[in-house]
């Protein structure tokens, strides 16, 4: 077991280390001034001295290995650069806007999987059934839509028309009375952009949950625990679903890169403050350090939940952990 | 299913025609401004117009061609890069599989929209930047799955077989990879395509899209960046595109849905080759009928089981398959009683019939089962439930699968007292306990998972769960297929020990007749649904009276023609094959498996050399070393196979072309040797290709069917695999091992077991071919008994080492080893066809083991 654990952190080091040399790279590589990615438009108005100063100063000027070596040097600093935008370093700007994406993705992440499962295992218990056929017509039809577009419906209906739920952010803007009334605000404007996330990635953990449950129902095991008399409670929860959630569970990094996505356009719609939003902020605003941290910071955090996974996947499946010693 | 398809294909076509005519459905120019601003929907503007005047209607038509653009394009761009890196990986392995493989992993971890934001924002918006960045990120997860397709096609023994017979990988591509996966290719584009247009769509919202082809995701950003919400505006100009997008993603959703149904080879063909393949095999072997004989029970013994006049039906109407036909069946406390027959000839049905299990296309049609008078076909699922495990309890076929993977064996034993509330959780554990210790189960084992047991172990952990709650009667399905011989005596001993245990019945099906006869008290033969002879064993194996029957009872005996058969048979000469000092050890130093370790064997032209063992042994693992499917640790293999005074050639290894087609490898399974997507013809000139032999290929196959006596040829050389029976196409798997003119057949057995009757024809054919064409064959088994049928010399296998070997006869009579002891006592004790034993006797041998 061990060698393979390591070897998955080897894998994941690799990832992290292709996107931070993508960062590196693309200025570099794309058309135009690389000094326009980094400090903006402004850039043109330089003179010569000063030009000279600022690619020094930005580990523009040398051979492309020493600037790979001080690109290298600055990220393990943590010097992320300054973004153009907000005129702040970029790590601060980031750890604004962090925890709400975490506020948002959480929940939503855990609801979305656990609705889904619940619905994959009716399903696939009435196979072919009417309610079955309903379940997976609706949520073909959810999945084909596009996240955004289901929040700017939501957004429209119970925030325009409804006013059930503010339209945007994430904190009431005038500050609250009393811790109780800020969380209750807090809360409200967290409903419709939770939904939509729930909304949008539903389709596809249900679509999985219900094969991967048909599935397990249909192992000689499953023969075996009905011709063994066990209720069918026991044998759907106990034996089936316990089966099933493990294809799931190594599904949820493929979900979580889906759902990072969805939260750059769904935080978009709705205003929300997340690191979602920011990335959009910062293509809009061609800030392009606080993109490239940005897009670090969440490939980092996919790859965490990736490790977490993966670490703790032998807990569900005794097959993959390790071998006991026995003396025989 | 079909009908959403249907819809799917319609919603699609409809897009494509609107795209295409969208000059002539939109009635003004997109782009231009026709109207007032936030006009609502009306007369000349369908669905109004935007803040700037700009028709919806127009745009919206317009916009389609966006989508679709993506859709196929990129899904064909993104599919095919795809396939190439899938088919690149698999079939070049090494370090080129390893580095593919490394990116794709890559790239499906990092968050592909903030990636692909990141890359447009430093090339830019517009479609060439688009394009690019969706192929790219969209190849990864079909490329992976269709990766694994194909190496699970490698794997298969049909593919083996060609690359045994030294096929190029370019062949092994091009004839089996690319047929084997080209089903997944639709369904994956369909997916591709959607993944496309959903990622062009979400780019464009946030601005990225080409701004002189708005598509809808333009359309919506235009719509959100204006807040179109503020105003009614928004039902016409946010809702129109949204929708159009979700039925277009949905129309490729369907289509794919229906696609990657359909494109399923092993649902498809699986499924036909079972049924079809055994309807021709009843066909074939035509024995005439003969009415059941009745052997009714001793006067005033009650049944515990009463079946009579019971019919199965699976499916209704004309495609109605009789799986039963009225069977009867008594079934004495005390008692084992055997029920024989040809695998897919009702047996299983029977089991499922006797624990109410019929389930749907399945229909009890008619007839009667009762057990201790309680009609079971009247019970309700409740009732049944009560009384399955408890009063009637299954040991299943295929032990490795009956338990769940994830939990504790000595759980799943407690679980089937517990459940029904015989006992406490506690109180059941030490129940399950002392059950697993009777069958034989170490106490330190009870707290494992099934996955750390071995099948034999897997097996009494099923008959231990059987036994929890003290049924009446225990029904054995196929309880010892894929097990070895000491393995398989083992449980038929704990099953025959079951019924001495106070009054109980054990049923025992299975199409091993040699098992039943040592085992049963009575035996039932079942054949095509209907019973076609009954009796006690001793009568039955000494006296059968359907000719059936006593076929079954040939076809297990071991009595085949050994040497000397014919007047003109060649005696052994030169050595063909001389393996020295071979070994092979799989995975690493610390947890790895010692295959083969300094194996030595000798096989000369006209002889039979059976190499027998236990499962484990590594008898699977020397085939595979001789044809190159493994290269050995150490060790040599020399080959001697022109035999036409040119030896010398092909010295170790033998990688000589020449040397290559005069050795061949046959599986002896025959429902995994061929492959299932060629003709008979095909499959049999696939040699002739691989080693470019001149000559007609037509005439050649037509001799070959002829030989193995496929006749007419005509008749056989345009079918495929499922259309043929089981010995069928055993003989067209031994027909393409012999076109090239072999010197040497290897025989490799499958881990399953055969029926007995296939097992026989091969073995009578390949003996025929030692004695007229003096072939060198090497035959692995791990049945003893056949392999003393047939083989001039055995050479025992026992975790890798030769433990014992020397002509059959002398080995036989004085085996030295335990591995060959042991295996030779369960071929006297159950293997031997002889008759049983009567019943109180064998109760005292049980009792001598146990005491």
């Amino acid at each position: 077991m061990r060698p393979r654990r390591w070897g998955a952190l080897g894998q994941y080091a690799l990832v992290l280390w292709v996107a931070v040399t993508l960062n590196f790279a693309l200025p570099r590589l794309a058309p135009g001034d690389p000094l326009e990615y980094v400090i903006g438009p402004e850039f043109q108005t330089l003179t010569v001295e000063q030009r000279a100063e600022v690619l020094d100063e930005l580990g523009l000027s040398g051979s492309l290995p020493q600037q790979y070596v001080r690109y290298m040097g600055n990220l393990f600093r943590g010097d992320f650069g300054v973004s153009i935008r907000f005129g702040r370093p970029v790590p601060e700007v980031l750890a604004d806007r962090l925890p709400w994406t975490l506020l948002l993705l959480g929940p939503a992440f855990f609801l979305a999987f656990g609705i889904a499962t619940a619905l994959g295992v009716f399903a696939a218990v009435r196979r072919g059934g009417r309610a079955d056929a309903g379940l997976l017509t609706g949520t073909l039809l959810l999945d084909a839509l596009p996240a955004f577009w289901i929040a700017m419906v939501l957004l429209a209906v119970f925030s325009v028309r409804l006013g059930w739920f503010p339209s945007f952010g994430a904190e009431p803007l005038l500050g609250a009375s009393s811790a109780l009334a800020y969380g209750w605000e807090v809360g409200r404007r967290l409903v419709l952009p939770t939904a939509t996330l729930v909304l949008a990635s539903l389709g596809h953990t249900f679509l999985l949950a219900r094969a991967s449950m048909i599935s397990s129902l249909g192992e000689d095991y499953i023969a075996q625990a009905e011709a063994a008399g066990l209720p069918p409670r026991r044998i759907i929860y106990r034996h089936a679903l316990r089966n099933a959630v493990l294809p799931l569970y190594t599904h949820f990094a493929l979900t979580l890169g889906g759902l990072v996505g969805g939260a750059v356009l769904v935080e978009t719609v709705f205003g929300y403050p997340g690191v979602g939003r920011l990335i959009f902020e910062a293509l809009s605003a061609r800030d392009y350090p606080l993109l490239q941290a940005s897009f670090l910071l969440v490939t980092l955090g996919v790859i965490l939940a990736n490790a977490l996974a993966d670490a703790t996947y032998p807990l569900l499946d005794p097959r993959v952990r390790r071998r006991r010693q026995r003396g025989s | 299913m079909r009908r959403l398809s249907v819809l799917g294909a319609a919603l699609l076509g409809g897009f494509v025609l609107v795209a295409a005519l969208a000059p002539w459905i939109a009635p003004y120019d997109p782009t231009a401004f026709v109207g007032e601003p936030f006009r609502p929907p009306g007369e000349g503007h369908l669905l109004g117009t935007n803040d700037a005047g700009q028709d919806l209607f127009s745009e919206l038509v317009f916009a389609s061609r966006v989508s679709l653009f993506f859709g196929f394009f990129v899904g064909i761009v993104g599919t095919t890069l795809a396939v190439l890196v899938g088919l690149a990986a698999a079939s070049a392995r090494g370090w080129v599989d390893g580095l593919l493989m490394r990116t794709v992993d890559i790239v499906l971890v990092i968050p592909f929209l903030p990636l692909l934001l990141v890359l447009a924002a430093f090339f830019g918006g517009g479609i060439l930047t688009q394009v690019t960045v969706i192929s790219l990120v969209i190849w990864a997860r079909p490329a992976r799955e269709l990766r694994a397709q194909a190496l699970s096609l490698r794997s298969r023994e049909y593919v083996q077989a060609a690359v045994a017979m030294g096929a190029s990988a370019g062949h092994v591509l091009w004839r089996h990879l690319i047929p084997g996966v080209a089903s997944l290719i639709p369904p994956q584009f369909v997916r591709a395509a959607k993944g496309a247009i959903l990622l062009e769509a979400s780019l464009s919202f946030l601005g990225l899209g080409d701004p002189t082809l708005p598509g809808w995701g333009t359309m919506l950003y235009h719509a959100s960046a204006r807040s179109a919400f503020l105003t009614d505006a928004w039902i016409w100009w946010v809702l129109p595109p949204g929708l159009c997008l979700g039925a277009l993603v949905l129309a490729f959703a369907l289509l794919g849905y229906r696609l990657e149904n359909w494109g399923r080879p092993a649902a498809r063909r699986g499924a036909a080759g079972s049924v079809r393949g055994r309807a021709a095999g009843r066909a074939e072997d035509g024995a005439p009928r003969s009415p059941p004989l009745e052997t009714p029970l001793p006067p005033g013994a009650p049944g515990v089981i009463e079946v009579s006049g019971l019919s199965v039906d699976y499916g209704t109407g004309p495609d109605r398959v009789q799986a039963l036909r009225q069977v009867d069946l008594d079934v004495a406390p005390d008692q084992v009683v055997g029920i024989v027959g040809e695998s897919g000839g009702g047996k299983t049905t029977l089991v499922q019939a006797l624990l109410g299990l019929v389930r749907p296309p399945g229909v009890v049609a008619s007839g009667s089962i009762r057990f201790r008078g309680t009609e079971l076909t009247a019970l309700g699922e409740r009732d049944l439930r009560r009384l399955r495990g408890a009063r009637i309890a299954l040991v299943p076929q295929s032990g490795q699968n009956s338990l769940d993977p994830v939990m504790r064996v000595r759980e799943q034993v407690a679980e089937t007292m517990a459940c029904r509330g015989a006992k406490s959780w506690a109180g059941a554990r030490t129940r399950a306990s002392e059950l697993l210790a009777a069958v034989g189960i170490d106490r330190a084992r009870h707290r494992d998972y099934p996955h750390q047991l071995s099948g034999g172990m897997r097996q009494r952990v099923l008959i231990a769960m059987a036994l929890a709650n003290d049924p009446d009667v225990i029904l054995a399905d196929e309880p010892t297929t894929g097990l070895d011989g000491p393995t398989r005596g083992e449980i038929l001993r704990l099953l025959r020990g079951a019924a001495a245990d106070g009054g109980r019945s054990v049923i025992l099906v299975t199409h091993d007749l040699p098992a039943v006869v040592s085992v049963a008290d009575r035996i039932v033969v079942i054949k095509e649904g209907e019973v076609i002879e009954r009796g006690p064993t001793a009568r039955l194996a000494g006296a059968p009276r359907h000719p059936y029957t006593e076929s079954l009872l040939q076809a297990s005996r071991a009595d085949l023609p050994g040497r000397g058969a014919g007047a003109e048979t060649v005696r052994p000469t030169g050595q063909t094959l001389v393996v020295t000092g071979l070994g092979k050890r799989f995975g690493n130093a610390a947890s790895g498996v010692q295959a083969l370790d300094g194996v030595d064997l000798e096989v000369r032209s006209g002889e039979i050399v059976g190499v027998v063992g236990p499962s484990g042994a590594g008898k699977s693992t020397l085939a595979r070393l001789l044809f190159g499917l493994e290269t050995p640790d150490r060790g040599t293999i020399r080959f001697d196979l022109e035999g036409d005074g040119a030896a010398g050639r092909g010295r170790t290894s033998g990688r000589g072309r020449a040397s290559i087609r005069r050795r061949q490898l046959i599986f002896q399974d025959p429902y995994a040797a061929l492959p299932p997507h060629l003709r008979v013809f095909d499959i049999l000139s696939e040699p002739l290709r691989i080693y470019g032999a001149g000559g007609s290929s037509t005439e050649a196959v037509a001799d070959i069917l002829e030989r193995v006596e496929l006749k007419p040829a005509a008749r056989y050389r345009d079918r495929y695999p499922h259309e043929l029976s089981g010995g069928e196409r055993q003989r067209v798997a031994l027909g393409r091992a012999l076109i090239p003119g072999p010197a040497l057949v290897v025989a490799d057995e499958p881990a399953s077991q055969l029926d007995a009757f296939l097992r026989r024809d091969l073995v009578s054919r390949l003996a025929r071919l030692r004695d007229e064409e003096a072939i060198a064959i090497l035959y692995i088994t791990h049945d003893i008994g056949l392999a003393a049928s047939f083989c001039d010399r055995l050479v025992v296998l026992d975790r890798g080492r030769v433990v014992e070997s020397g002509p059959t006869r002398a080995l036989l009579a004085d085996p030295e080893h335990p591995t060959t002891r042991a295996l030779v006592r369960a071929w006297h004790e159950f293997g031997g066809g002889r008759a049983p034993a009567a019943t109180p006797e064998r109760r005292a041998h049980e009792e001598d083991r146990e005491g």
